[in-house]
């Protein structure tokens, strides 16, 4: 099962709605090179929305972190939102919530931006 | 013959009272099995303990069904006597005797190069063909890969190759194999009467291989002139000061048959080229087509039959060296579970492939210090159970008395500087003394429970990042006091996460539900029950992640 990845631009933030699962493999692979990609165009302001994402396992969040990472080091940002109980479990256990800007909902995630 | 879901590649593989094997392709159905007669038409099992009329397999929607047909001792599948069932791949069908008699049934043999070998050779030896001496050493190849013998696959080619150099009186043979990128490389190059030739000084003509290729056929090329060929690209033709050329290409042969007309109507995939020539002029003028042929078809498999065995040998190997992989893991993990004074600990790993990304380890850090870890690395297999061995190392520092946070910011420091390894671990890390003083880090790991008096709970949830995903992140150790009677269950992720045929979640409300009853339980019974229960939840479903377990119970005191 692929993983669906399509982005839009709405008020100067670039949401990539993310459809599938997030997992070690061609999943994974296909992330990396999208977010490489935007950053290249020179995106600054990408928010993902996780409401379609249906699992994510310990490599697809390593790939967020490294997603995170590579914004960062190029004056962007990498935000969440609309992310499912699972995997804000996830990201509670593993302290990473921390680490993400995460809104409840797209339109939050958007005005994140303007703050 | 009626529907086959595979192409004539199911069958039986019968196992003989002695031991012996051999394979039985299921080529119609209703297929018979019995004693003798008509009513054993297919598989014939001459005892007197079996029925003349005894089961048979009959093909409905593309599966296959075993129905018996008056065995008088009943007809089993796995051990179940039944009297009709639907067989699936590697069943195991048996007739209510001992020492009698075995069927493993083989759905899918297009899986494993070995069933796909015990097939040709019996379609080998019910064609028509007469056997050559190409066929016989053919027959001895197939031979070689089911008895996993190391008879050299040089040899064997080089065999091949001379006996086609005898047969059309050339000067010299080369074969050439298709890779999966780039020109054809010369394997091997012999010479007459045998001899071996450098199969780099050798260059056969370009030109005539070209042709060979682009037309899927043999040619024959008695002199440039002859064959039309464009002077300039014939170069190394006359360099060589060759005069004749035969080249003949080899495709894999069609499973099902290996009459002549189907091998020319249905080419399979490009194997390589026999390539022969000779100095003298007229050299291959009376060669008959139909040798060329014939030699096309035998070389072909041969050498088709020569990968075959070359990548089952190259699978065994590596399914060795995984095996030594697992088998260092395991003994990585800490043996014979000794109590310490003031602790009992046990631990189990039970990685989803055959090496895991899960480890856990327990050690002395001193007379009345213990330190236990559980770790798991991100993703799994091969990859991840490299960098549990890398932990394990790194960790070890802790016992020459090294300060667990700075060993922890180590291995993170170490991790994220690899950033090209793409992988991190969460772990809870523990220090407990003869006090019941508990010192821990947790990075990232979900907290393991704590058993104490009939409660039940989840105390370690602070903590930091997983390591190798947080440049700099400073870990710090918290303490906490442990009472005498307490257990503490560590666990990996895979433990909540098992997943049931249906996809739902083992979940941690049921790992806590299951805890409830074994508070007074010993560890080994309170393992065994977790284990118990995961296993009933799963009903046998493939898990996607390492299942570890790690259980301590500090005592009190030892009396000092």
């Amino acid at each position: 099962m692929p993983l669906k990845m399509t982005d839009r631009e709405v008020g100067g933030v670039t949401v990539v709605a993310l459809d599938g699962r997030i997992v070690l493999g061609e999943e994974t692979n296909a992330f990396r090179e999208k977010i490489k990609a935007l950053l290249a165009e020179g995106k600054k302001k990408i928010l993902l929305n996780l409401a379609n994402i249906t699992l994510i396992d310990s490599t697809g969040l390593g790939t967020l972190v490294s997603a995170h990472h590579s914004a960062s080091t190029r004056g962007a940002s990498v935000r969440l939102c609309n992310l499912g109980t699972k995997f804000q479990e996830v990201l509670q256990v593993t302290k990473l919530l921390t680490v993400f800007d995460v809104s409840d909902t797209e339109a939050d995630g958007v005005r994140s931006f303007s703050k | 013959m009626s529907d086959n879901p595979s192409n004539g590649e199911t069958g039986l593989e019968v196992i003989a009272p002695d031991g012996s094997r051999h394979f039985v392709r299921i080529a119609e159905t209703p297929f018979l099995i019995g004693r003798s007669g008509e009513t054993a038409k297919h598989l014939q099992l001459r005892d007197p303990r079996i029925s003349r009329q005894c089961a048979a397999l009959v093909s409905e929607g593309g599966r296959y069904y075993l129905e018996d047909r008056g065995q008088r001792h009943g007809i089993f599948v796995n051990s179940e006597k039944v009297t009709r069932c639907i067989l699936e791949d590697h069943d195991v069908i048996s007739f209510g005797v001992e020492h009698f008699y075995e069927l493993i049934f083989r759905s899918s043999l297009l899986d494993t190069s070995i069933p796909d070998l015990l097939s040709r050779i019996e379609s080998i030896s019910s064609s028509e063909t007469p056997p050559s001496g190409l066929h016989k050493l053919n027959l001895l190849l197939e031979a070689t890969a089911l008895l996993h013998s190391r008879l050299p696959l040089e040899a064997v080619l080089a065999t091949m190759l001379d006996h086609a150099v005898a047969i059309t009186d050339a000067d010299r043979g080369f074969l050439l194999e298709a890779q999966p990128s780039g020109p054809l490389h010369v394997r091997l190059a012999r010479g007459r009467g045998g001899t071996r030739l450098s199969p780099t000084e050798a260059a056969p003509s370009q030109t005539a291989l070209r042709q060979a290729v682009d037309q899927q056929e043999s040619i024959i090329t008695e002199d440039l002139a002859q064959a039309g060929l464009d002077l300039q690209a014939a170069e190394s033709i006359i360099a060589q000061r060759l005069r004749a050329v035969v080249a003949i290409p080899l495709y894999t042969m069609p499973r099902a048959s290996s009459s002549d007309s189907a091998v020319h109507n249905k080419r399979g995939d490009f194997l390589g080229v026999v390539y022969l020539d000779s100095r003298r002029p007229a050299a291959f003028s009376k060669l008959d087509r139909r040798i060329l042929d014939a030699l096309a078809v035998e070389a072909a498999s041969i050498l088709d039959n020569a990968r075959l065995v070359e990548r089952e040998r190259e699978r065994q190997r590596m399914e060795q060296e995984i095996g030594i992989a697992r088998d260092i893991q395991q003994a990585l993990l800490p043996r014979g579970f000794r109590d310490f004074p003031y602790l009992g600990v046990t631990g189990i790993n039970l990685p989803c492939l055959t090496v895991g990304g899960d480890y856990f380890d327990v050690f002395p850090m001193s007379e009345d210090r213990t330190a236990f870890i559980i770790a798991d690395v991100s993703g799994k297999g091969l990859g991840a159970a490299l960098l549990t061995t890398m932990l394990q190392g790194a960790l070890s520092g802790m016992r020459i008395g090294i300060e667990p946070a700075l060993v922890v910011d180590h291995i993170n420091h170490f991790l994220c500087e690899h950033v090209e390894l793409a992988r991190y671990a969460t772990m809870f890390f523990g220090v407990l003394d003869q006090e019941g003083q508990l010192e821990f880090i947790n990075a990232g790991h979900p907290s393991p429970f704590l058993l104490r008096r009939g409660e039940i709970d989840e105390p370690f949830t602070e903590g930091s990042y997983p390591v190798g995903l947080m440049p700099g992140t400073q870990y710090v150790t918290a303490r906490m006091k442990l009472r005498p009677g307490d257990t503490l269950v560590l666990f990996s992720d895979g433990v909540t996460e098992a997943m049931d045929p249906d996809q739902n979640m083992y979940g941690v409300p049921r790992l806590r539900e299951v805890l409830s009853d074994l508070h007074e339980a010993s560890l080994d019974h309170l393992q065994k029950t977790v284990l118990d229960s995961i296993e009933a939840f799963t009903r046998g479903a493939a898990q996607a992640d390492d299942i570890t377990l790690l259980l301590v119970r500090y005592r009190a005191a030892a009396a000092l």
